[in-house]
């Protein structure tokens, strides 16, 4: 295993236990007003300080952290789920459906993805549900594109005409030998939009689009910090760091996977 | 390089750094430059030039003026030097001043003043007016105009009417065909102490002095107003030094600079200025919509259950919590009229739930995502109204989403106003508790029989002391009834660079007559 690997596995272990062992461990309700300790700064109490309505911003933070990474592996999963859907009825079938999902594929990805996303949220209304909608509709026609292509290769692959001749069926094929060889390209290509998710929910949150108040959301708690810039600094910066992180470890994730799993550079690291 | 060539290099550099120095620094610069020109920060359109409307508020206070206008609770002279009231109270008739003229140089007689009148007629433009109730007006001469009342005049909040901001009298010139008040008004030509020299629709409006305002000349030689729709990128640009003040819409409820913000400002070293206005920011039920708020028991544990002083907190202090009476002390009439019933008690408010059997009653709370101050204190409204076993729920969403889940009444309870600025005092609080006016469609306030005697007893009498007695009826009316739970006294501030001087307010409004700027 490469040292890249092992730093993002760890750097993603301890986000995994932000997110879903978090909420044991933060010491106050995110939700909890407290107005006479209202924009405190770091302090034994309050480890990153308070906000405009004296809620701790730690614990603030561990709930914000987890809506955005659920938010991005949810639309995520879905998508690839869709993309891998379309994508094989496309490959396996071919002919007149190919064409005809291709096409809807080709309409999907004509448009720049973050305008259609702000006008799908903008059209659908601004909560966390629209948010994960949005995000799914723009985002499921590259898997789709990615899966057909992967499958494309396989089904020519000789193992397959094999799989055949010998009188497998053909959903007992794709299963048992298209899958796997796909598995791999997608799930590298699904990590790497972890990231991506995760910066277009906190920038539809910036700006209003996205998870709504009182939930905590690294984006819409950027995006309340901006009056206090000068006064209170620490209300843009932990979660500036945080976003940092998050994209960070799930960046270096996919790079050290990708050259896990690509047998060229794995060659290469084993000589 | 010997050393006598090497000390008059020393020198020469020396002496070229400290000419230097002195040039950046800021000695002999405290002399500042009188300007003659000040840049306004403004969250609307003025819309001088408009198909059906009749110009922003803003607009008609610089460069406009009406009948009367409303001073410390009374209708004083303004165009119209005097005016009685006759055959039964079927009849206003108003004597305008002699001599007045429009900027444009034309005169402003009666016929110029039924123009506009016979413009929001035909257009249907009624609000705060009393203007449908109008059945014929006449121009006996030059100097007197006679509006008739189909069922006799409302009282005194039909005079005050005709110093809302829709009823400023314009020019004949001001209208695509001259004389013809039903085509769109294509140039703003008023008779205020300003005059519009440009005008660029959701850009900008520049005012310069009108040479033929009877009254005083004003100061400066041109005030541009900059529409900047977002609160915050009206306050970044007072900090980048792109405008000079940032006036508030002065309305209320609107297009103004955040409350959370002013403390930067002022540690920034602008100015501001605050002038308390008789409006109240209020927690609104939807009675019509949800049964249960007709039970009293659960708007008086609402009324309990929240602690004014926490949300002016929220605000740093500029805006005053609503402890002691319905509006704040320069409301009308408002002086001596007793407190509130209901203090901060979440018991209190607990034990009225119990008594109701709503236990765990969850309203849901219409908030608008664009007024950040108004998400903060749904977020503060949540909190509180937890302690009391209220489980408010906030529904945020965009402005126009907001809009129309407001009209469809798909709410329970959500944060607005009641009365106004205070030309529209009187038609503001019968249009928000008389279900028969017009103007209280979606907006009215729970309201009953007697909030609505007392409203009227408030806004109908012409004698001062009627209607004293009538606003203390009211407010104890709506007091009895909890109908609605006042949060804070609202107020109108303008945001100015330390040189600015002689800002004035006049009522609730700004006015930058006497203002002079150096920088």
């Amino acid at each position: 295993m490469g040292k890249n690997l092992k730093v993002g596995a760890i750097m993603i272990s301890i986000l995994a236990v932000i997110v879903f062992i978090g909420p044991l461990i933060a010491p106050y309700d995110p939700y909890q007003v407290n107005m006479s300790v209202k924009l405190q700064g770091v302090s034994a109490s309050h480890i990153m300080g308070t906000d405009q309505l004296g809620r701790d911003l730690f614990s603030r933070l561990i709930y914000a952290t987890g809506t955005s990474v659920k938010i991005s592996l949810i639309v995520v999963i879905v998508s690839m789920i869709i993309g891998f859907v379309f994508g094989s009825i496309a490959a396996f079938i071919g002919g007149a459906v190919d064409e005809f999902l291709m096409r809807i594929i080709d309409v999907f990805m004509a448009f720049p993805t973050k305008i259609f996303t702000i006008a799908i949220a903008g059209i659908l209304g601004a909560s966390a549900i629209n948010i994960t909608i949005a995000l799914i509709i723009t985002s499921w026609a590259s898997y789709a594109r990615m899966v057909r292509g992967c499958v494309l290769t396989a089904k020519e692959l000789p193992f397959i005409d094999a799989s055949i001749a010998l009188g497998a069926n053909r959903g007992y094929t794709i299963i048992r030998h298209v899958l796997p060889s796909v598995f791999q390209p997608l799930s590298t290509f699904a990590f790497q939009r972890i990231a991506h998710t995760m910066m277009a929910i906190v920038g539809l949150s910036f700006i209003g689009l996205g998870v709504q108040p009182p939930t905590p959301e690294l984006g819409a708690m950027i995006n309340e910090s901006k009056n206090f810039m000068t006064t209170a600094p620490h209300l843009f910066i932990f979660p500036g760091l945080l976003i940092s992180y998050v994209v960070f470890s799930f960046n270096i994730l996919d790079d050290s996977l990708r050259d896990y799993w690509d047998p060229r550079i794995k060659s290469e690291l084993v000589l | 390089m010997n050393l006598k060539l090497k000390k008059i290099l020393c020198f020469s550099m020396t002496a070229l750094m400290m000419v230097g120095f002195v040039g950046c620094s800021n000695v002999g610069a405290s002399t500042k430059t009188a300007q003659t020109e000040l840049k306004i920060a403004y969250g609307k359109d003025t819309g001088a030039v408009s198909e059906k409307g009749n110009g922003d508020m803003l607009l008609t206070i610089f460069a406009g003026e009406r009948l009367v206008e409303v001073v410390d609770g009374e209708v004083v002279p303004s165009i119209a030097e005097s005016w009685e009231v006759k055959d039964a109270e079927n009849c206003i008739s108003f004597k305008i001043k002699k001599g007045l003229k429009f900027s444009d140089g034309t005169d402003l007689t009666a016929k110029e003043v039924k123009l506009k009148f016979d413009r929001n007629i035909a257009l249907k433009s009624f609000q705060w007016t009393e203007l449908d109730r109008i059945d014929k007006i006449e121009i006996p001469d030059d100097n007197t105009i006679n509006f008739y009342y189909k069922d006799g005049m409302d009282g005194y909040v039909a005079l005050a009417g005709f110093a809302e901001y829709g009823n400023t009298i314009v020019g004949s010139n001001s209208f695509q065909t001259p004389g013809d008040p039903t085509t769109p008004m294509v140039e703003f030509i008023g008779s205020g102490p300003w005059k519009v020299e440009e005008y660029v629709k959701d850009q900008y409006t520049t005012f310069v002095p009108n040479e033929n305002y009877i009254g005083e000349a004003v100061k400066l030689e041109k005030v541009t107003v900059n529409m900047i729709k977002d609160d915050e990128a009206r306050v970044l640009a007072i900090q980048a030094g792109d405008v000079d003040a940032i006036v508030d819409y002065y309305h209320g409820g609107s297009a103004y600079t955040p409350r959370n913000l002013l403390s930067t400002l002022k540690e920034e070293g602008f100015q501001i200025l605050k002038q308390e206005m008789p409006m109240t920011t209020v927690l609104a039920f939807n009675y019509t919509n949800n049964e249960a708020w007709k039970n009293i028991k659960l708007r008086q544990a609402m009324n309990y259950a929240i602690n004014k002083d926490e949300i002016a907190g929220l605000f740093d202090g500029w805006i005053s919590p609503a402890n002691d009476a319905y509006f704040s002390d320069c409301s009308p009439f408002t002086t001596a009229l007793g407190k509130q019933s209901y203090k901060y008690d979440p018991e209190k408010a607990k034990s009225l739930l119990a008594e109701c059997g709503l236990e765990g009653f969850s309203p849901k709370m219409l908030v608008n995502s664009e007024n950040i101050d108004e998400v903060k204190m749904a977020e503060l409204l949540q909190s509180m109204l937890k302690e009391s076993g209220i489980n408010l729920q906030l529904d945020v969403m965009d402005a126009t989403k907001f809009a129309e889940a407001k009209k469809g009444a798909d709410w329970d309870v959500y944060s607005y106003y009641i009365g106004g600025p205070e030309r529209r005092i009187y038609s503001r609080n019968e249009g928000r508790f008389d279900k028969s006016t017009p103007e209280f469609g979606a907006s009215g306030c729970y309201t009953s029989e007697s909030i609505v005697t007392a409203v009227q007893s408030a806004v109908d009498p012409f004698d001062e002391n009627e209607r004293k007695k009538g606003f203390k009826e009211f407010y104890a009316a709506i007091d009895a009834e909890a109908a609605c739970v006042p949060l804070y006294y609202d107020a109108v501030f303008v945001v100015a660079n330390e040189g600015v001087k002689g800002i004035e307010f006049v009522g609730t409004e700004p006015v930058f007559d006497n203002v002079t700027y150096k920088k």
